[in-house]
């Protein structure tokens, strides 16, 4: 087993931004982790729910969790186009690790964004290095705000914190020596809503494997349960919430959007492979390589010129995110049925790319925000 | 005996109890009420007691309004008629404008409209006197978007924001996928400049250049009875705006470097009688200076000026220019500078690419690069793009022309001398109270004037002039 670098190998004589890569030298990293340490794992993550945390922390380390958050890059940027690109790389081979990624990735975002400095000096490097693992439960709050469900957690205010009770369903990346983020409503005044990060070993929290999913099954997805948990002040990522969660959205959401080109990208890989023997029928099908390639380039030129604005806290620029997200759901979609009709029977096989694509494609198109919650939600910004 | 049973939901995960099934995997057999489910039962998918569970009722009905936003659909769709279609980028009159043209011209061409906004039809000048005519935002639109795509056999794409140009592939990237095109027309506006107020967050600053800009400053200004607005910036926009406020009872403060307002236009004596007037109504001018920081607390803002002066206010308006769109012709390779750069057949440096209305940057008949941020270039500019498409190779010719200032206290207008026309000497040639009429002179001929109050309505007579002596 190669030695994963861990802030145990943190040399004080040299700099954050010397120890982690960058640009193209990140994404060469990043594919070779995929290809040597991700690549024959990808049945057991699928088939046998393996958790990839050697992985992951290998990603971490390379400096993958960090391209995004500004005070931690080179040149104070966000650089959303690297965090997309390394996950797609991933994605490409392995969505459920693309995806245990993102909720890694997307929790560090929060905590980059948080006025708290407190949680922010306590979390927030430890994350991007992928010492510390963790999630982000906020589907159900943003489908709270979106008007389709009720929030499902309550806090109590006390001396110095707050006391959390409630449970959600499925929350991802997760595990004893995890953290992630939540959104609770307070008790006593329900509009006021409060958001913080979670120890999962704290008093009170429990993690429930009940469901069994047709695939991201290695993504450590668990019910939680809280049952009078303490959260510190120190912990608090966000109080009160509205104007915070508006900073944090479009980057949430764009996130998500590397999981889907990398698994058009394979779909893409797959189709062509096929085509070297099955062309004289495939030409027969409705999406062709060509098309599909073309459909691919064009999205990533759009992802690129959002990915620069994603500091725009506005609802107006929120509708072009939502936009691109759904997207890449629906190209997605069609890209993995098309990779399976391109494969014909070889596809149906258990193992087949294939099939995998496209239960990963239907992860893309439902993780929140799904297809049907975006369009609800572009209804009610009024830009529909 | 036959029972009416009943289905409860965990409101945790969406798992739902029927009790006619029951949950034998846990040892509930089929029949068992929810009444009589054990407390230590679990939901099979989350793990929560019964007390999570509650009974299954039909949600509020809700008509999905999805029509319009199923954005990559409609793309798809268009994919295989685009690469023939004209594609007009933007929603505004321009836009509207020129695809009245080319529907005159020719009935079956294929024509899509791509715009960031909803691309409802309104009349834009009239955003400056709404308060006064009485007219709420969405009354001053004249038919919808949808209504007048139809009318005129368009297909379009509202809130859709075009992202960049591939002109060497023809291709649109939008964020609902790409799309081929043949020809494609920007008319994709302007914006009034953004400037960033040292210690303000962007509360209570409004810009005001379209509908959506106005309706959410009026959202504001109309639970006020009366509102303390200040203007930074006492241009053409700026003093529209002024005038209309202030005679529908709010203060107002007007801020500009200059001493007066409209300097740049007016010759300095009418620009003086403006200030007059405005001060008449009630208006405060801070001339001479500009804003130093902004800071906002419950809801007022207090407006602190370079000249030691602080202003408290509900609102700032900003209006300091307008900047033409380029940022995506720029990424695009297209020439920009202060506009899209067009030539006299509105082509700009791409083949197949044309520009048109605010966005766009011309060469007068004096050599100057100059903008035209009005109404009636844009429907010469349509007619001849029109025209090039339809390879009638017509030119556009960009002269001075006269521009009216909507300030019902002292009307004005003016047709101003050409640019780097300095020589010359402004010389008042009539007047009466408030009304007067100043030409401007050089070598003996008059090449612009400038009138207010009741010789405005001479505006087309003294043009006729200037135009027989060119
Ligand atoms: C493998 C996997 C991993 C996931 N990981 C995460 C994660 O890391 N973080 C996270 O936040 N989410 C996670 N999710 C959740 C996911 O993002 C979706 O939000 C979730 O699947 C539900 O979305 P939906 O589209 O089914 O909801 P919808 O179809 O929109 O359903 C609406 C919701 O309303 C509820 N509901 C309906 N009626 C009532 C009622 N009367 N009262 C109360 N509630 C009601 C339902 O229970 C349902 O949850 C994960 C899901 C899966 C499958
Ligand atoms: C208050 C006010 C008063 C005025 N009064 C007068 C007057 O009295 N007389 C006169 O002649 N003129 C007047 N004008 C100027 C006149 O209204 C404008 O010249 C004219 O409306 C410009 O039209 P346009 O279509 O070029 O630009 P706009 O109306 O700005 O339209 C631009 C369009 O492009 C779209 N767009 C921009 N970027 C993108 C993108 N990337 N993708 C897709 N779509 C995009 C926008 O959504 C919009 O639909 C006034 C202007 C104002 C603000």
């Amino acid at each position: 087993m190669s030695a994963p670098m861990s802030s145990m190998d943190f040399d004080s004589t040299t700099s954050i931004s010397d120890k982690f890569l960058i640009g193209d030298a990140l994404l060469e990293r990043v594919k070779k982790i995929v290809d040597e340490d991700l690549a024959p794992q990808v049945l057991a993550i699928d088939r046998e729910g393996i958790y990839p945390k050697e992985v992951m922390q290998k990603l971490g380390a390379a400096g993958a969790f960090r391209r995004h958050l500004p005070s931690l890059t080179e040149d104070g940027k966000a650089h959303f186009d690297e965090a997309m690109r390394a996950m797609a790389i991933v994605s490409r081979v392995c969505m459920n690790t693309g995806f245990t990624m993102w909720c890694q990735v997307t929790l560090a975002w929060y905590i980059e964004k948080s006025p708290n400095a407190e949680v922010r000096n306590k979390l927030l490097e430890k994350v991007a290095c992928g010492e510390v693992l963790g999630g982000t439960a906020l589907s159900n709050p943003m489908k709270h705000l979106s008007g389709i469900e009720p929030l499902k957690i309550t806090a109590t205010e006390v001396d110095n914190g707050f006391i959390i009770n409630g449970t959600l369903p499925w929350v991802s990346n997760l595990g004893e020596d995890h953290w992630f983020a939540s959104i609770a409503a307070i008790d006593t005044d329900p509009t006021r809503k409060v958001m913080f990060a979670v120890d999962c070993s704290s008093p009170g929290f429990s993690l429930r494997q009940c469901a069994e999913f047709i695939a991201l099954e290695g993504s450590q997805t668990f019910a939680c349960h809280y049952d009078n948990v303490f959260i510190p002040k120190e912990c608090l990522i966000a109080d009160p919430i509205p104007e915070y969660l508006q900073s944090i959205k479009a980057g949430f959401v764009f996130l998500q959007i590397g999981m889907g080109v990398g698994v058009i990208q394979a779909c893409s890989d797959y189709m062509h492979e096929f085509n070297q023997s099955l062309s004289h029928v495939n030409c027969y099908l409705d999406y062709q390589t060509d098309e599909l390639d073309q459909d691919i380039k064009d999205y990533i030129a759009a992802c690129d010129v959002l990915a620069t604005e994603i500091g725009d806290s506005s609802d107006r620029f929120f509708v072009d995110i939502l936009k691109l997200r759904k997207t890449i759901s629906e190209l997605s979609l069609k890209a993995g049925e098309s990779a399976m009709l391109h494969g014909g029977a070889r596809s149906y096989l258990h193992d087949s790319v294939a099939q995998r694509k496209l239960r990963e494609a239907y992860f893309v198109a439902m993780i929140s925000p799904s297809i049907k919650h975006i369009r609800k939600e572009i209804d009610r910004l009024g830009y529909c | 005996m036959s029972q009416a049973y009943q289905k409860y939901i965990c409101v945790i995960c969406g798992y739902i109890y029927d009790e006619e099934l029951g949950d034998p995997e846990s040892g509930l057999p089929s029949g068992t009420l929810f009444a009589d489910i054990p407390d230590e039962w679990e939901c099979p998918d989350c793990g929560v007691t019964k007390q999570d569970f509650i009974l299954l009722t039909a949600p509020e009905p809700e008509v999905a309004n999805v029509s319009k936003t199923s954005g990559f659909d409609s793309v798809l769709t268009l994919k295989h008629v685009s690469k023939d279609a004209i594609v007009v980028l933007g929603g505004g009159m321009a836009a509207w404008e020129m695809i009245s043209q080319l529907r005159k011209q020719d009935n079956d061409q294929a024509i899509i409209m791509i715009t960031h906004c909803s691309g409802d039809v309104y009349s834009k000048p009239q955003l400056s006197t709404a308060l006064n005519k009485q007219k709420e935002p969405n009354k001053l639109i004249q038919i919808s978007a949808a209504d007048q795509a139809a009318t005129l056999g368009v297909t379009l794409l509202p809130y859709t924001r075009v992202l960049a140009i591939d002109s060497d592939h023809k291709r649109l990237i939008l964020p609902t996928g790409g799309l081929q095109y043949n020809k494609l027309i920007l008319a994709l506006g302007a914006n009034q400049k953004y400037i960033p107020f040292p210690g303000s967050d962007t509360k209570g600053i409004h810009r005001i250049n379209d509908l959506e800009q106005y309706r959410s400053f009026r959202e504001h200004l109309d639970v006020l009875d009366k509102a303390h607005v200040a203007i930074l910036g006492s241009g053409l926009i700026g003093c529209e705006f002024a005038d209309d406020l202030v005679s529908a009872g709010h203060d107002v403060s007007l801020i500009d470097l200059s001493e007066t307002p409209l300097s740049h236009l007016l010759p300095t004596q009418l620009s003086g009688k403006l200030a007059e007037v405005f001060e008449s109504k009630g208006v405060q001018i801070f001339g001479g200076t500009t804003i130093s920081e902004v800071k906002s607390a419950d809801a007022k803002l207090t407006v602190g000026l370079a000249n030691g002066k602080t202003i408290k206010a509900d609102f700032l308006i900003s209006a300091v220019g307008l900047q033409p769109n380029i940022d995506l012709a720029k990424r695009s390779g297209i020439d920009t500078q202060r506009g899209i750069l067009v030539d006299d057949r509105m082509q700009t440096s791409c083949e197949d690419i044309y520009a048109i209305g605010d966005c766009t940057e011309h060469i007068d008949t004096g050599g100057n690069k100059v903008l035209l941020p009005y109404i009636k270039p844009i429907l010469k500019q349509a007619k001849v793009i029109a025209g090039q498409i339809a390879a009638d190779d017509i030119h556009y010719e960009c002269n001075t022309d006269v521009v009216v200032i909507k300030t019902p206290s002292l009307p004005l207008s003016v047709c101003p001398p050409p640019l780097k026309d300095d020589s010359g000497a402004w010389k008042l040639v009539e007047s009466q109270g408030e009304s007067m009429a100043l030409a401007y002179y050089r070598a003996g001929q008059m090449t612009g004037f400038a009138l207010s109050g009741s010789f405005t309505k001479k505006a087309n007579d003294w043009f006729q002039q200037i135009k027989l002596a060119s």
